[in-house]
């Protein structure tokens, strides 16, 4: 079996579950989210387009949030995976099928997530050890107990995201690459296509995180106008998209959600 | 606010420190009593300031704070706020009843703000500035200038907010816990929420059309076909949310699907 073990993949690791601790268990500040996971996993190792590509990807299809108590699988961890599989498995042998492979590296990343999101639930389950270790000091007062609890929960959960990755990342990538050179070429093609459905999983999913009736008409309205601006004009620039979006929105909202109530 | 501030005994200083700490709310997280050591960890350098020369009664305090614990982690300094202010105020006579108003106002306040911090933040906030973030990057053809632009614009939709009503709650709370309810009312989340999701269809209608015109042809190699194949396939995706089916079920079948498709055709 090949072993992949490279300073980049360790650094990959490291940053990987450092990432990993800012989904959920500290300052949930938005920058584990896969647009940025990948796009780092990405530029570690010198191709920062696809990084950005599939985190970007990712996050279309992931952005809603967990319901109740259900623990999801991490996107972070799915773009990451990803990301760093599609890189090198591209770089240790040749095929004409990238997008294909981005395709097989998501499906592995996702299972990839839905194994971290899973061992996020034994952290939770070591995190009540952790707690009937620790209460009988803390409850004699001294801030000492309650620091070194958080500090063990903390670095259970750090070296445990980073030895799997580092697991994923060094035997992982020889795998996949086997598997995916072994793939036939309708399975390939398959593949493609899924990549081409993959946005509109997204765009879906998104339509219905923020589906109301006032929000369906302003949907289809800007989306039919939009439609024939590029149509006309075949580019339109991005800071245009951006202010005739917000702008549009904004005289929706300023006249039907706010100035509602003080007629 | 400074006539409010004087004579007590927690400054601002250790209360913006015991907020910052509230980042760490969820690291201990578990399933028995939740985020009680994130909160008591916040918590306890208050509690020494409290009952300093006081050990049985701040003892009384260590136990109160490390029983459950489960809010929104934004806006759980409104409760840090809220409790430290209790515990200050109360007075120690009569133990039973400080630690009953205190536990009694914690379950109270708990599920309210855990509600409309997941409404506000998990479900507007966090997918709206998101989806402005990928949309950047979409149309800005996937460009590290334009991926860099969507970091910011996104991480500072998300986190301005964020850090201004953790800390805003925990000032107003502290200094003047009784009005913090009539506070909250005021803020029309309803409203910001409402906006959020219009201002979320609407980026999402115009990035729907860049995404369909700038797609290249892949599947039939017609235009008007590649579209209707999307719009069916747009259809079937939301008929599967709207019967329960999760994400990753939905992401699984259909490359099950194209797999089959590619064999057959």
């Amino acid at each position: 079996m090949e072993i992949l073990i490279s300073a980049k993949i360790i650094i990959a690791a490291i940053a990987g579950s450092a990432l990993e601790l800012d989904a959920y268990f500290v300052g949930m500040t938005l920058v584990s989210q896969p647009v940025i996971a990948g796009a780092i996993a990405g530029w570690i190792f010198g191709d920062f387009f696809t990084g950005i590509f599939i985190g970007s990807l990712v996050q279309l299809v992931w952005i809603s949030p967990p319901v109740g108590a259900y623990v999801p699988p991490s996107s972070s961890a799915i773009a990451y995976t990803a990301t760093v599989l599609c890189i090198n498995m591209n770089a240790i042998f040749v095929h004409n099928d990238f997008n294909a492979l981005i395709m097989f590296a998501l499906v592995i990343g996702t299972a990839t997530g839905y194994f971290v999101g899973q061992a996020d639930i034994w952290n939770r389950k070591l995190n009540t050890l952790i707690l009937h270790f620790f209460e009988p000091a803390i409850l004699g007062g001294g801030i000492w107990p309650v620091m070194a609890a958080q500090i063990f929960a903390l670095t259970a959960k750090f070296f445990r995201d980073a030895i799997f990755y580092l697991v994923i990342f060094a035997l992982g990538t020889g795998v996949a690459a086997k598997i995916f050179s072994s793939l036939p070429p309708d399975f390939l093609k398959g593949l493609e296509k899924a990549l081409w459905v993959m946005p509109v999983i997204g765009l879906a999913v998104i339509y219905e995180t923020f589906r109301t009736k006032m929000g369906e008409i302003i949907h289809i309205a800007l989306f039919l106008i939009f439609y024939i601006v590029f149509w006309k004009f075949n580019h339109v620039d991005p800071a245009f998209f951006l202010l005739a979006s917000a702008l549009a929105c904004g005289v929706v909202i300023y006249n039907f959600v706010w100035n509602k109530r003080s007629r | 606010m400074d006539e409010k501030k004087a004579g007590k005994i927690i400054g601002p200083v250790s209360l913006l420190w015991s907020g910052f700490k509230l980042n760490l709310l969820h690291l201990a997280w578990n399933f028995e009593r939740l985020q009680n050591l994130g909160f008591y960890f916040s918590i306890h350098n208050m509690l020494r300031k409290i009952y300093a020369g006081r050990t049985e009664e701040r003892l009384s305090a260590t136990r109160r704070h490390i029983g459950f614990f489960n809010t929104h982690i934004f806006f759980s300094t409104a409760l840090l706020g809220v409790m430290v202010r209790l515990e200050e105020d109360l007075s120690d006579e009569t133990p039973k009843a400080k630690e009953l108003e205190i536990d009694s106002t914690k379950m109270g306040l708990m599920g309210p703000l855990a509600a409309i911090g997941d409404s506000l933040f998990w479900s507007g906030l966090k997918p709206f500035s998101l989806l402005l973030g990928v949309g950047i990057i979409w149309l800005t053809k996937f460009t590290f200038t334009g991926w860099l632009a969507a970091v910011v614009i996104s991480l500072a939709f998300y986190n301005i907010p964020r850090v201004i009503i953790k800390y805003y709650l925990l000032f107003k709370s502290y200094y003047t816990y009784k009005e913090l309810f009539s506070t909250i009312q005021k803020v029309k989340f309803q409203d910001i929420m409402k906006s959020l999701k219009v201002a979320g269809m609407g980026f999402l209608g115009a990035f729907t059309a860049v995404y369909l015109r700038e797609k290249q042809l892949t599947i039939v190699g017609l235009r008007w076909l590649d579209s209707a194949v999307l719009c069916g396939a747009f259809v079937l995706v939301i008929w599967a949310l709207r019967s329960k089916k999760s994400v990753s079920f939905i992401f699984g079948t259909s490359v099950a699907a194209c797999i089959v498709l590619a064999y057959i055709t």
